[in-house]
């Protein structure tokens, strides 16, 4: 017995009648017949694989349903996130993050006037709170459930009906990319055409499929790494010295190594506007990044409408106390840091950006700018890196 | 059966035939190294591995030796001479992104150019480059945009299944196609590819702001003709469409190649008003999205000039589509015609048709 696609047509039409904006997403998906499924499944590659007994007891609102949970996986990608978080199908993990990735997508679902057949997995059921990222439940769930399996589009891991291939959609990874953002266009569209109809996990995901975010630890690693070395030559080449060697080779004309070392400020804003555990995390993190990179010893400026600066080495940096609170005036602190000698030739501030900034860069070095939080970036002369706050949740793409 | 890894290697096996300079991101450990010495092996080229981080300037840009007169000149290496030697074969810079800046610059000249001091390397040379992503490297740079702009990037990853075959038998890997000679001739991509950029003027250069991009793809006259050019080669070659996706992506970036796929798809597509015209005999897609397409296009010009006789052939369009493909499709389509209906125009047969299944679908 295979799928009934006329019930499958009904159950597209009524969808789309809802959601509008799946059409391209939906058109593509190549239905597959897998007697004793029990349920509907999704693989990488777009086949969506329905059990024709299941799907036939189905009223044409729970199939539209489903084909809205199931589009949902490959939307957001959750095979090549639960790849990212390390799932495994020993340890149970891949059941637990398709539940995860269940509950992001119902909640959304239950809005809908659209109701999945069964007893859905919903954040409530689980006793977590809505509008979190499948990764967000995935670490808070204990055990799992046993539930219904949405295949490997949705935790990664093969299964026995999987083709492995593309469709007749000929879905690659790339067209899936295509499709993701085709739908995330239909979506922002429609929602500016009609404020208030798209639920708000979607609109969540539509925006955070244009801008690619990255770890902000990597960023700033980066970023340190790169001044570190532009500002000091931490290890590079120059001609300007000859080499000791060169009467040894003489003709050969062979560089020398320049390493002056890099000094650096870390100037941490200790207003009563800073949250002391994001504070403690923003510190603790930075320093860390900044002694692996190889300072040893940095200044440490601790500023709120007053600053004072300690030297201080990296392995020492749990033992320093930060005082502070009340208002902000970082210019103080970013002044007395580039006062300090040895001068520093980067200076790492932290702040949750609710401050006066001068217009101009305070001095000459390399300015890097985290802020916690949402607050608002630092002027063109430093780099701002924002590091989210405990409290806020992460947007999707800061996972990867 | 084409997994993405397979894809990475037969793009790597075209970039190589094309002689257009790869680099590999990878974590350590995968096996980059390995595969890419295999592959030469089995084509029979010399395989020449250079260690980027270890070396200083002068080794990629000659040794500068002062002569009698006073003159300099820059000396070859030993493994450039070699290559010389061999007539050709494969230069494999290992461990890219931990060279320092300065190597990076000295790199751009023989990346480009196949130049190596005052050595030129023969035009078969190809040269395949390794890189551990930053974050993954100790002591990693980021590469320079400039220099990053001239590699193909693919994307090593490695998955269980063929590493578990690979321990048991043997590591397998494709052998380097000959480049087929008639690479002269006009492949989709060379007239794709222009077209797509004259409707999108903008992308033809999107330099990197942000550190991130800057060392990956990213679209620039430059990488757009080694696009092209890759392209070509991987159809005549007969590649599976995801292996040139990987080749496209791996040139211009993400961003560009998902506009120019999502342009190809529509480009694709036949005009609206010429269904409209013959709106019982023109061909159509045979997709379902494609169809979906054709027929919200249809929509979209009436919307813009709409008359009876308009009206109708869309009707008989959705019909053709209600027979020929998918009655859903159709009838999302005739909810629209429905509401277009222009004044004085007698009602559609075709209408009463889609009435039970949008009632069926709880629409009406």
């Amino acid at each position: 017995m295979s799928v009934d696609l006329r019930r499958l047509g009904l159950a597209r039409l009524r969808l789309l009648d809802r959601r509008p904006y799946y059409a391209t997403g939906l058109y593509r998906l190549s239905p597959r017949s897998v007697p004793g499924l029990g349920t509907a499944a999704v693989d990488r590659h777009w086949n969506l694989y329905l059990d024709p007994d299941a799907a036939a007891e189905w009223t044409i609102d729970h199939y539209a349903a489903v084909l809205e949970h199931e589009l949902g996986h490959l939307l957001r990608d959750h095979a090549t996130r639960a790849d990212l978080q390390g799932v495994h199908e020993h340890d149970g993990s891949a059941k637990r993050f398709n539940i995860a990735a269940d509950a992001e997508i119902n909640d959304d679902l239950t809005d809908s006037g659209l109701a999945l057949p069964g007893a859905p997995v919903t954040p409530s059921t689980l006793g977590l709170p809505d509008g979190q990222l499948a990764e967000w439940y995935f670490h808070r769930l204990p055990v799992a459930p046993d539930t219904c399996d949405c295949g490997s589009g949705a935790h990664g891991q093969a299964r026995p009906w999987d083709l492995d291939r593309p469709g007749d959609g000929g879905v690659d990874p790339v067209t899936a990319e295509v499709l993701r953002s085709a739908v995330a266009d239909a979506v922002r569209q429609h929602q500016s055409r009609y404020p208030g109809s798209v639920p708000a996990g979607l609109i969540r995901w539509a925006h955070a499929l244009g801008r690619s975010a990255v770890d902000w630890r990597t960023l700033l690693r980066r970023l340190v790494r790169r001044h570190a070395a532009t500002t000091s030559g931490q290890v590079d080449y120059t001609m300007s010295r000859p080499s000791r060697r060169s009467h040894v080779t003489h003709p050969v004309v062979p560089p020398s190594l320049r390493r002056p070392t890099p000094q650096v400020a870390v100037v941490i804003d200790t207003s009563g506007s800073m949250s002391e555990g994001d504070l403690a995390t923003a510190v603790t993190e930075t320093t860390a990044v900044l002694a692996q990179s190889g300072m040893a010893e940095m200044w440490l400026v601790s500023c709120d409408t007053q600053a004072r600066a300690q030297r201080v080495r990296a392995s020492r940096l749990r033992q320093v106390s930060l005082t502070g609170g009340g208002g902000t005036d970082l210019e103080v602190g970013l002044r007395l840091a580039l006062g300090q000698w040895p001068r520093p030739d980067l200076v790492v501030t932290i702040t949750d950006g609710f401050t006066p900034w001068p217009t101009d860069p305070p001095g000459h070095a390399v300015f890097v700018v985290c802020v916690v939080g949402d607050g608002p970036p630092a002027p063109g002369w430093a780099t701002t890196v924002h590091i989210p706050s405990s409290g806020s949740p992460e947007t999707s793409r800061d996972i990867f | 059966m084409t997994t993405t890894a397979d894809a990475t290697l037969q793009a790597l096996t075209v970039a190589i035939a094309a002689r257009v300079p790869v680099l590999m991101w990878g974590a350590p450990g995968t096996g980059k190294t390995s595969v890419v010495r295999e592959l030469a092996s089995r084509a029979g080229m010399h395989c020449e591995t250079v260690l980027a981080s270890i070396r200083e300037p002068s080794d990629f840009s000659g040794l500068p030796v002062v002569r009698p007169d006073g003159t300099v000149s820059f000396a070859p290496p030993s493994w450039a001479q070699r290559l010389v030697e061999h007539s050709g074969g494969l230069l494999f810079l290992d461990e890219l992104s931990t060279a320092p800046p300065a190597v990076q610059a000295a790199l751009l000249r023989v990346v480009l150019d196949r130049t190596v001091g005052d050595l030129e390397l023969p035009a078969s040379t190809a040269i395949v480059a390794a890189a551990n992503p930053p974050e993954q490297a100790a002591g990693g740079w980021d590469l320079s945009a400039p220099l990053a702009n001239r590699f193909l990037h693919l994307e090593w990853t490695t998955d269980g299944r063929t590493v578990a075959h690979g321990l048991a038998h043997g590591f397998s890997v494709p052998v380097v196609p000959e480049p087929p000679t008639h690479a002269t001739t006009t492949s989709t991509w060379s007239s794709l590819i222009p077209a797509f950029l004259t409707a999108r003027p903008h992308l033809h250069l999107v330099a990197p702001t942000d550190i991130e991009q800057s060392g990956r793809a990213w679209p620039s006259p430059r990488s757009w003709h080694m696009a092209m050019r890759l392209g070509q080669l991987a159809e005549l070659m007969g590649m599976d469409r995801s292996v040139v996706h990987q080749l496209l992506m791996g040139s211009v970036g993400t961003a560009a190649t998902v506009e120019l796929l999502t342009w190809v798809d529509s480009f694709d597509l036949p005009d609206p008003e010429d269904v409209l015209a013959k709106p019982t005999t023109h061909p159509l897609p045979g997709r379902a999205d494609q169809v979906h397409a054709v027929l919200m296009a249809i929509v979209a010009s009436l919307r813009h000039r709409n008359s009876a006789e308009r009206w109708h052939a869309a009707w008989q369009v959705a019909d053709r589509v209600a027979n020929d493909h998918a009655p859903d499709i159709a009838a999302t389509t005739a909810i629209e015609l429905a509401r277009l209906q222009p004044r004085g125009a007698a009602p559609s047969p075709s209408a009463r048709q889609f009435v039970p299944l949008l009632r069926e679908a709880g629409v009406l």
